[in-house]
């Protein structure tokens, strides 16, 4: 699969080039995906600098370590599920009418912005279960590996995060 | 829910995402048949489609190549800083400590710092008894009879020649200078008192020779 393959095997580049590497292969996706998770456009390219930023560090502390793409999910995703437990705690709620405002013009339809609806309303663990096996692209196997759990159980997540976008665009709105 | 529903839903999860063997797609629909709960799978696997469909219809293209660039060179050129100051600081310490030993004020200062002596009269300030002119005289007054006594005594002649070296002169002792001896007794004169009358006392009281 495209997204696992492994960027540190070429010991020639300096942890500057591997990481500007990694932003122009990365950058688009990974700032999609994390977009999809918080809602936020904005927030999505700071947890996306931060991300690489992060990674930049890892490899100049150990310019031999290996890094995949799935290091970068992995960090995207627990930076934003972070987000969104201290947004959750502050009691933050966005207004229906906002769900579709991370999202540029030429992307709102009315499937898109119900679908971003029904994906704002799901758990962290089960949005971040269907965002990285369904959007990202992992299968079950690498997304348990990402999030440190087991197959069956990203399975499992998904299927009750299905069952719960079809209760949420059942609803009239 | 029972660990058994659980396990529909693990298979109902794979076969969404395409990972399902034929076996397993078999048991689920059999399940499916009979569950209510699992009865609305074929929508909620469009619903997966869906998410699908969504990604490839995006057109946002962020660029964040620029802003990490630079925010990496921001922080190479605050490490340089760090670095070149943290020598710079070195190099001067290294040398004020070098220069410190050389002229020898560090020792000096680790003396000081310590609360150490510096010098042997520091040394020996503390057991020095400090003596007035008055008792100096006295000690003078003492000791010059005695030690003119001692150089004439038959004793110390005898020592002279018997130790003398060969050809070496026969070293006489000096005259003691006129001196007379502090008379004691008038201490204890009072005035007013006949001065005999102290003399006669202490005549009389002292013990027989």
């Amino acid at each position: 699969m495209q997204n696992v393959y492994v960027l540190g095997l070429d010991r020639a580049l300096d942890a500057e080039a591997r990481i500007e590497r990694l932003v122009c292969e990365h950058q688009t996706k990974l700032a999609r995906y994390v977009r999809r998770f918080v809602n936020d456009a904005d927030l999505a390219l700071d947890v996306t600098q931060d991300v690489f930023f992060a990674a930049y560090k890892m490899l100049r502390a150990d310019p031999s370590r290996p890094l995949s793409a799935g290091w970068l999910y992995k960090t995207a995703t627990n930076h934003s599920i972070t987000y969104l437990r201290k947004k959750r705690r502050r009691g933050e709620t966005l207004p229906l009418e906002d769900v579709g405002c991370a999202f540029r013009t030429d992307e709102h339809s009315a499937t898109s912005l119900d679908l971003q609806n029904a994906l704002a309303g799901l758990g962290e663990e089960q949005l971040a279960c269907v965002l990285l096996t369904t959007y990202a692209g992992y299968s079950s196997a690498e997304a348990a590996l990402i999030l440190g759990t087991t197959a069956d159980a990203v399975r499992q997540r998904v299927c009750r995060a299905m069952r719960a976008m079809r209760k949420t665009l059942g609803e009239p709105a | 829910m029972t660990r058994s529903h659980a396990r529909y839903e693990s298979l109902a999860g794979a076969i969404a995402l395409g990972e399902a063997t034929q076996t397993e797609r078999e048991e689920f629909a059999q399940h499916a048949d009979g569950c209510a709960l699992c009865s609305g799978f074929p929508a909620e696997r469009e619903l997966l489609r869906t998410v699908e469909t969504a990604r490839e219809g995006e057109t946002w293209r962020p660029s964040v190549d620029r802003i990490i660039l630079e925010r990496i060179h921001d922080t190479q050129k605050q490490r340089s800083r760090f670095t070149v100051g943290a020598l710079g600081w070195a190099a001067a310490i290294s040398i004020a400590v070098n220069v410190a030993f050389v002229t020898g004020f560090a020792g000096r200062l680790d003396g000081a710092l310590r609360g150490a002596p510096e010098t042997t009269a520091d040394v020996a300030a503390p057991h020095f008894v400090r003596l007035s002119p008055e008792t100096f005289a006295t000690i003078r007054r003492r000791s010059l009879p005695r030690a003119f006594a001692i150089a004439q005594s038959p004793h110390v002649a005898k020592h002279d020649r018997t130790h003398r070296l060969p050809g070496a002169p026969l070293r006489v002792a000096p005259a003691a200078p006129a001196f007379e001896p502090p008379d004691l007794l008038a201490g204890l004169y009072e005035p007013g008192n006949d001065p005999n009358s102290a003399r006669n006392v202490a005549i009389e009281f002292a013990p027989p020779r």
